[in-house]
């Protein structure tokens, strides 16, 4: 076990040691510059309990005495996969963690959010179809959708999404909602939860195909010019309980950035300074019929690079902008306790 | 997974099995807890199967169809509640318990589950028929409670919007914490039912704010809870960091909102406020020139980069926008523009050290100048408005208890306070809390001192638009309404979008009775602001003024289909549909509006008053009765009754209501000429008389009163005093027609008819108001005097077909009968009689009369005996008709009827006649 001196914090509390840190300060000081961010990210979240914690620990995914040299990427991917992404339910299967009582503090309260202020979730497509091309029903069901058979996940390229996508918007809205169900049924119960913004945020950033600045906004920096994408709206009331997202259900996203300390909702972090970050959620996906009538029958591409930099080299533009990002933050919450955090993480002004 | 989460997975695969099999007895049994694992004693049924619905996966569909299948329960209560209620009180003892907690459990699975129209159609029945269930209210009322979020939760449309606007604005309501929770269960009723996003969806988000603040403001706790409702809204409709998005919707309204909401609001999110002047630095005169020569917004602009230390934002501002617009110094335009870049240099000093040249040669203003950037001291303001509220609370009780001495040094102390604060902007907060302090005194009905308050409060900020608001209201208040008007049109000219002051002046212009103005400024209104609800009320109200009662009640009509909650268009329509005539209609319109606005007294007034119209006086009589029981400070429904009573002819128990009122309301005048009309009625004239007198010195403008002792004076037989005094109330009121119609019955009585009937030249006109439709009766009865009878009966049997009004029909009825009768034509008067209600007294004297004639003996002396025996309910013109027939007939002695000659006839006739025209 290592002393901790430079790097004080796990999930923004102080700690005289902890078996995470060696690994933990090897992702700090990658080269890549999203694994800088992520490391960065699990030392300042408060939005994870002691207890959420603890069962991190016990998980034996990631670091402990018995194996402290875990690479602690590869702990978040399998946490990713395993914890949150296992089938379960009602066969007796572990939920999801992001439910459990650890992690409860989180849920944001059932008649918190208005009914009337839907929420809006958005996938690729290039992301998305591979993991579910495998499935002949499912490429049965995309011949009867578009015409044409899909090749399989791993001949899968840039240019039959595109095919897909524009075959699926010309064929109209129903096709489309058809292509949703798809989705839900064929991820099945091991699809991740959902990530979702609130749609009076997004719906400018939504009117035509191009939904450059709706990706930008919702810091989907892991995500590339050229892909397409498929949105979802629907009431809250839908939507199951809704947590606040920590680091813990981000996975291996390097764009994301805590939200402060007394906001209890998730703040996205924009790729581009002039645009508002907006407030998020994460919940269980919406399955079914549901998934369904709730599809917007519209698909949107990336059509703009997500990441615009004249100034500054590429590497360097990840640091920046979560600087610029916590200024914002501090500037807008005006709280000393917004303040005294990002100082004590090194976003000083 | 634990033993609880296991016993959860069991609960949900039951739920799945219920729902598979459509068994909604299943779910019944399962809200009284019936075949729920033991997880623990404090663990309502309802929660648990909330429990199991979220765990994963979370299934949508399970929990909708779980609220399809919760209405038919919910119905079936409402039917058990009705069931209960018909049966006998002891009955209902043994299953109180029980209901209770089992209407608790199945409330709260209908708060929790997805919105469902059908559950809410059931919800919403049970409230209207079940809200006084008595399981409702055990247990502390949680299952009442219960029910009031459902309701909000389960809303899947507007209905009951009236109704959480009415808990908001319920002055009324004991403050407590049962009443905290009420009001922000009500705020969550309007926020669950909005979206403020769509075009004007936050309009009444700011009703309800306006209510809420209104109703608490100076409650105790009062700013608490305001700060709780907008932290509600925020919460409810989450938008940006630093709450932009929610920022930019409510700005809009948030400039008109009153102080203590606008800055409760600001506190909370300071971005509504623009940054204040204090966040300047000082300038140099120089510099201070060209900030003051910079539009408003340009500055509000320029103060954002400074506030967000934004330099780099700010030079971009100064060189790219402003050197483009430069401000108006009389300068050439380079030099204007130098000044300009000082001014940035100023703001946003490049590096330290060097300095602006412009600034050298004042050492000291760069110290000041520093000291400007220093952070803002921040002030409390939070508590500073709890200490205004408190204060001006304070005030407003002593009023209340009507010491106005101590209430006057109060309000001194609390402005010289404010005078003395360090506060750049306090004449701004000056005018506020002496614009506010104006709306208490002039809530307890110190109209002058409200207005010198507002003057104040004007000349401290002249651009305080709510206090220039206020004083025109006060004017308006005052009956000033020349004044009002002119400030009204003053505040409009300096302010062209204040829709308030467009209103008040329109409503202005009503009270002065100039209703063709009034309805051009009304459209005028409504063409610039379409959802002004008020104004297009206001169009309404004027057409029915105007008497334009068909387009009143297209208006009205309109206006509800605009804004289905609109308590005031509903009133509107039930009122103009009473005017119309349209008893049946006004009579449906006021119950439905009772129904959906239980507290709403007007409504409850006016169907008594429309039962009253309708002749169903026992109905009247009995709503009266209710309203007063409800409101016992209901002075119109006193009122009603009274007249009801006396309509009855139940004179002694009105005369009393009368004095009760009387004593009750000293100043009503109406009671106090009611108990002059009654008194007249039972034939007290001389009492009647010192009556009328004495109201007409205390209220020298009572038109009734003076036309009343006119009326006393003629039924005393004091016919030139009589005259004398219609002649003088003819010069004041010069169209009170019932003042015309009683000096033409008085100049009859003396013996000139023929000047009697020039007072009233026949309308020749085809649309004929309520109005001319009186003078042409009377001119008829006239007509009848002069033997002129032809020209009588075309005048009646026109009005009878113009006239709407049942009232009016029956006026001309009655006297188509008098004609008959006075023709010897009893057959044809005894067949109108016989189609006309048999408790009226003056169709009774009528059918007396005519059986006399027709020498039906036994049917006269029935009739008479029966009016003998109601000789009580008679009215002093109803007794002398029946004096002079029993007269006429010999219907005193028992040996048969005699022929009366003509002078005894004459006297029957002119009694009619008088009868007729007092009715």
């Amino acid at each position: 076990m290592e002393q901790i001196n430079k790097h004080p914090y796990i999930f923004d509390r102080r700690r005289h040691s902890h078996p995470w840190e060696s690994s933990l300060r090897r992702l700090q000081s990658d080269n890549h510059p999203e694994n800088t961010a992520l490391a960065q990210n699990w030392r300042m979240d408060h939005r994870v309990s002691e207890h959420r914690e603890d069962e991190l620990s016990t998980s034996d995914i990631f670091p402990n005495p018995r194996n402290p040299t875990t690479d602690f990427s590869r702990a978040i991917r399998d946490y990713f996969q395993i914890r949150l992404c296992i089938p379960a339910g009602t066969d007796g299967s572990t939920a999801p963690t992001y439910t459990i009582e650890a992690n409860r503090h989180n849920r944001i309260a059932r008649e918190q959010i208005s009914p009337n202020q839907p929420l809006v979730h958005m996938v690729s497509l290039n992301a998305v179809l591979p993991r579910i091309l495998h499935d002949f029903d499912t490429q049965d069901a995309l011949h009867r959708l578009t015409g044409e058979y899909p090749p399989e996940p791993e001949d899968l390229t840039i240019a039959h999404v595109e095919t897909i996508a524009g075959t699926l918007q010309a064929r109209g809205e129903d096709a489309i909602r058809e292509f949703a169900g798809l989705l839900s049924d064929q991820l099945g119960p091991t699809e991740p939860h959902w990530w979702a913004a609130f749609a009076f945020e997004l719906d400018d950033y939504l009117l035509d195909d191009d939904w450059t600045k709706a990706s930008r906004v919702l810091g989907l920096g892991h995500l590339r010019q050229g892909q397409w994408l498929i949105a979802w709206r629907y009431s809250p009331e839908l939507a199951g309980p809704l947590y606040r997202p920590t680091v813990a259900e981000v996975g291996l996203n390097g764009h994301h950035f805590p939200s402060p300390p007394g906001e209890n909702l998730g703040i996205t972090m924009p790729l581009e300074a002039t645009l508002p970050a907006v407030k998020e959620v994460v919940h269980a996906p919406l399955k079914g019929d549901i998934s369904v009538e709730a599809c917007m029958g519209r698909l949107g591409r990336i059509a703009q690079p997500l990441i615009t930099t004249h100034t500054t080299r590429q590497t360097e533009w990840l640091a920046l902008r979560r600087e610029k990002h916590a200024a914002q933050l501090r500037e807008h919450y005006e709280q000393q306790a917004v303040g005294n955090w990002l100082t004590r993480h090194g976003l000083n002004r | 997974m634990n033993p609880v989460e296991l016993a959860y997975q069991r609960v949900r695969l039951d739920l799945e099995a219920m729902l598979q099999q459509h068994d909604a007895d299943r779910l019944r049994d399962m809200l009284r807890g019936e075949g729920l694992p033991a997880i623990g004693s404090d663990i309502e049924p309802a929660e648990q199967i909330i429990q199991a619905l979220e765990i994963p996966p979370f299934n949508a569909n399970l929990a909708r169809r779980l609220a399809h299948m919760t209405a038919p329960l919910v119905d079936e209560q409402r039917q058990s509640v009705q069931q209960q209620r018909a049966k006998p009180a002891a009955s209902e003892a043994l299953s109180y318990w029980h209901d209770s907690r089992f209407l608790f459990n199945l409330f709260l699975l209908a708060a929790t589950l997805p919105r469902e129209e059908s559950l809410f159609d059931a919800l919403n029945g049970f409230f209207e028929q079940g809200h006084n269930a008595t399981g409702l209210a055990n247990q502390g009322g949680r299952a009442a409670l219960q029910l009031r979020r459902a309701l909000c939760n389960q809303q899947t449309d507007d209905r009951l919007h009236g109704y959480w606007l009415d808990r908001l604005n319920d002055h009324t309501a004991k403050w407590n914490s049962e009443r905290r929770t009420e009001l922000m269960d009500a705020w969550r009723g309007l926020l669950w039912l909005t979206q403020p996003s769509d075009d004007n969806g936050f309009d009444p988000l700011n009703h309800g704010l306006l209510a809420l603040h209104d109703t608490v403001a100076e409650q105790p706790q009062g700013f608490a809870l305001l700060k709780h409702a907008l932290h509600r809204l925020e919460q409810a409709f989450p938008t940006s960091v630093g709450s932009r998005g929610l920022i930019q919707l409510i700005r809009p309204y948030w400039e008109s909102w009153p102080q203590l909401l606008k800055e409760t609001a600001s506190s909370l999110w300071p971005g509504l406020e623009p940054k204040p002047l204090a966040a300047m630095p000082a300038l140099p005169p120089e510099l201070n020139q060209v900030w003051q020569a910079l539009k408003p917004e340009q500055q509000r602009t320029l103060l954002a980069f400074v506030s967000t230390a934004d330099a780099e934002g700010g030079r971009r501002y100064i060189e790219q926008e402003l050197s483009f617009d430069l401000p108006e110094l009389g300068l050439p335009p380079q030099e204007t523009r130098r000044r300009l870049l000082d001014l940035e240099q100023r703001l946003w000093a490049p590096e330290a050290g060097v300095k602006p040249k412009t600034l050298e040669s004042d050492p000291v203003d760069w110290e000041r100048g520093d000291a400007g950037f220093a952070p803002r001291v921040r002030v409390d303001r939070g508590a500073a408005l709890e200490a205004l509220s408190h204060a001006l609370a304070a005030i407003e009780q002593r009023l209340a208890r009507g010491d106005e001495a101590k209430a006057r040094r109060f309000l001194a102390d609390l402005i010289e306070q404010q005078r003395q604060q360090p506060l750049p902007d306090k004449l701004v907060h000056l005018a506020k809390t002496l614009s506010k302090a104006a709306g208490i005194v002039q809530g307890h009905g110190y109209l002058d001192w409200a207005e010198q308050l507002l003057r104040e409060a004007m000349a401290a900020n002249p651009n305080d638009e709510v206090a220039a608001s206020g004083l025109a209201d006060v004017l308006k208040a005052q009956g000033e309404l020349v004044a009002a008007e002119a400030q009204y049109r003053d505040n409009i000219a300096r302010w062209p979008n204040d829709e308030v002051a467009a209103s008040g002046l329109a409503d202005v212009l009503k009270a002065r009775g100039e209703l063709v103005a009034a309805e051009a400024q009304y459209r005028n209104n409504i063409a610039r602001w379409s959802n002004d609800e008020v104004a297009a009320n206001g169009l309404a109200d004027v057409l029915k003024a105007r008497g334009e009662l068909v387009a009143a009640e297209a208006q009205y009509r309109d206006n509800i289909a605009r804004w289905p909650n609109d308590e005031v268009a509903a009133s509107g329509l039930a009122d103009v549909l009473k005017a119309r005539g349209e008893l049946v209609a006004a009579e449906a319109q006021y119950r439905n509006n009772i129904a959906r606005w239980p507290n709403n007294e007007v409504a409850a007034s006016g169907l008594a008053d429309v039962l009253k119209t309708r002749g169903e006086l026992v109905a009247a009589e009995a709503q009266y009765r209710d309203n007063i029981a409800r409101w016992p400070n209901n002075e119109v429904a006193a009122s009603g009754l009274a007249d009801v009573l006396k309509t009855r002819g139940e004179l002694v128990a009105a005369e009393a209501q009368y004095r009760d009122n009387i004593a009750r309301w000293p100043n009503n005048e109406v009671a106090a000429n009611g108990l002059a009309d009654v008194l007249k009625a039972r034939g007290e004239l001389v009492a009647a008389e010192a009556q009328y007198r004495d109201n007409i010195a205390r209220w020298p403008n009572d038109e009734v009163a003076a036309n009343g002792l006119a009326d006393v004076l003629k039924a005393q037989g004091e016919l030139v005093a009589a005259e004398a005094q219609y002649r003088n109330n003819i010069a004041r009121w010069p169209n009170n027609r019932v003042t015309r119609n009683g000096l033409a019955n008085v100049l009859r009585k003396q013996g000139c008819v023929t000047d009697a009937l020039h007072l009233l030249p026949e309308p020749h006109m085809t649309q004929l108001t309520q109005h001319d439709l009186y003078d042409l009766h009377v001119r008829a009865i006239l007509l009848i005097d002069l033997g002129r009878v032809d020209e009588a009966h075309n005048l009646l049997e026109r009005g009878s077909a113009i006239a709407q009004a049942p009232l009016l029909q029956k006026c001309f009825e009655r006297s188509l009968i008098m004609l008959e009768l006075r023709l010897n034509n009893h057959h044809s008067a005894r067949k109108r009689l016989a189609a006309m209600p048999d408790n009226v007294i003056s169709l009774q004297l009528f059918r007396l009369h005519a059986a006399a004639v027709a020498a039906e003996e036994a049917e006269a002396r029935r009739l008479y005996s029966n009016l003998q025996a109601d000789l009580l309910r008679l009215d002093s013109d109803s007794r002398r008709v029946l004096d002079r027939i029993e007269e006429g007939f010999c219907l005193m002695g028992e040996s048969g009827l005699c022929t009366p000659d003509q002078e005894a006839l004459d006297a029957i006739f002119d009694a009619e006649i008088d009868m007729e025209l007092a009715a």
